[in-house]
Order: C-alpha cells, then sequence, then structure tokens
C-alpha cells in the first residue's frame, strides 16, 4: 500500500474514502471515521512522531460520488512540548 | 515506511507574518480572556471560544462557524465545523483562519502556514504579555525557541 503523503511545511497531505453523511449524527460518526484513518496513515509515514503530536486536520472533498467521498485530509504535526494556551 | 524529510522542517517567527489584523477582531480575543476563557471548565470554555467565532464572524461578514468537541482538532471544510478536543485559543483561532480561508480571506499560499501566521500573530497583537508567557513555556506550537532559551 502506497501512502507516501504529499509534504509541506510541518504539514502531511492524505485521501481517506468515506461516506457522504446524511445527518448531523453521521457527520460526526464519518469525521470520527476520517480523523482516525489520517491519524493511522500519519503514525505510518512518520515513525518519528506519535499520534499525539498531531496539530490539526484540514478535511475538504476532494471528489464525490453518489453517497460516497474522498476526502482530502492535510495533517499538521509538531513534537508538543505542552499543551497550546 | 520512511522518515519524513528534513527540509520541510522550517521554523518561521509566525507571531510577526501579520501586522494588522482587525481592532475588532483583537477585541474579540480579549474579550474572550476576561471572561475567563483559561479559568472556567471546559464546558464553559466551549461557550465563550463560540461567543468569540460567532462576533469574528460579524466582522468579517461571513457565517458562524459551528464548535464541537472533538479527538483531533480539525476544521471540516464542507460543514463548516470546528473540532477541539480541549480549550485553547490558540487553535480556535488557528481553526477559525481555516473557516474565513474557505471565503477568500487568505494571505500565504500554504493554508497552514496561513492559519498558524495569522492565529499566532492575532495572539500576540492581542494579549501581549500572555502571548511573551506562552512562548516562553513552549505553549505555543510552531514557534521557534524564545530568544535565550536553548
Amino acid at each position: 500500500m502506497n501512502i507516501r503523503p504529499r509534504e509541506k511545511e510541518y504539514t502531511a497531505e492524505y485521501f481517506v474514502l468515506g461516506s457522504v453523511p446524511a445527518s448531523p449524527k453521521e457527520e460526526r460518526e464519518v469525521t470520527d471515521f476520517i480523523t482516525e484513518r489520517a491519524a493511522l496513515k500519519f503514525t505510518l509515514t512518520h515513525p518519528l512522531y506519535r499520534r499525539e503530536d498531531i496539530t490539526d486536520m484540514l478535511i475538504d472533498i476532494h471528489r464525490k460520488h453518489r453517497n460516497m467521498a474522498l476526502y482530502r485530509v492535510k495533517v499538521s504535526y509538531w513534537k508538543k512540548e505542552a499543551e497550546q494556551v | 515506511m520512511m522518515a519524513q524529510s528534513m527540509e520541510y522542517q522550517v521554523v518561521r517567527n509566525y507571531h510577526l507574518m501579520f501586522r494588522h489584523i482587525h481592532p475588532k477582531t483583537l477585541d474579540a480575543i480579549r474579550r474572550a480572556k476576561e471572561k475567563g476563557v483559561w479559568r472556567v471548565p471546559e464546558r464553559e470554555g466551549f461557550k465563550i471560544l463560540r461567543e468569540m467565532f460567532e462576533e469574528m464572524s460579524a466582522v468579517y461578514g461571513i457565517p458562524t462557524p459551528s464548535l464541537v468537541k472533538s479527538d483531533y482538532e480539525h476544521y471540516l471544510i464542507p460543514a463548516e465545523r470546528i473540532g477541539l478536543p480541549k480549550v485553547s485559543l490558540v487553535s480556535a483561532l488557528h481553526e477559525f483562519r481555516h473557516h474565513m480561508q474557505k471565503y477568500g480571506f487568505q494571505h500565504y499560499d500554504d493554508v497552514e502556514v496561513d492559519a498558524r501566521g495569522w492565529s499566532i500573530s492575532a495572539f500576540r497583537l492581542a494579549l501581549p504579555e500572555d502571548f511573551e508567557r506562552a512562548w516562553k513555556r513552549g505553549r505555543i506550537w510552531f514557534m521557534p525557541p524564545y530568544p535565550g532559551e536553548v
């Protein structure tokens, strides 16, 4: 499986396939699924970092077909010394 | 598996990247502190951040994003929803900037650089003493080491 991300400054970009939510409840579930999948991909491609070093995820729909979508997720990371104020 | 390339490990002076931010935005940030965003229980802290988003959205004439508690800090662009694992003023500003970007407010090409620059600069301009203290304690991510610190 090739999940080599596109990299920018402390940001890696991944794609995750998921359903298109039909209700706010589904939206929460789909978002949890997408963030978990993106976090997993991040840990596989960034062995020097931990899941806890993820600072932010920017999620957009890259492509959509019927009730499925390919989500683009930009995962930012930083070696955290402490929680942000 | 592969190690990340070091060529991307750039540290910028994010706090100096925006010199002029709308005074009403800075007022909204100061008001969030006055209401006790760092002191009150989490539920109330989230309420204060929602009120701050409402004020700032009015400044830029854009819809107010929703805010939920989440395992990961995120902004879901299609739903205009911000997720935060805990109350953080700088993180809230960062995600709000992503919301602004959706409506064309973006100065730097890289959306993350733009959001880091805007949020950290806004925090410094609104609350300079809190900014200095937080920077010194490593409580602002992506910042270079505090001057004089290793």
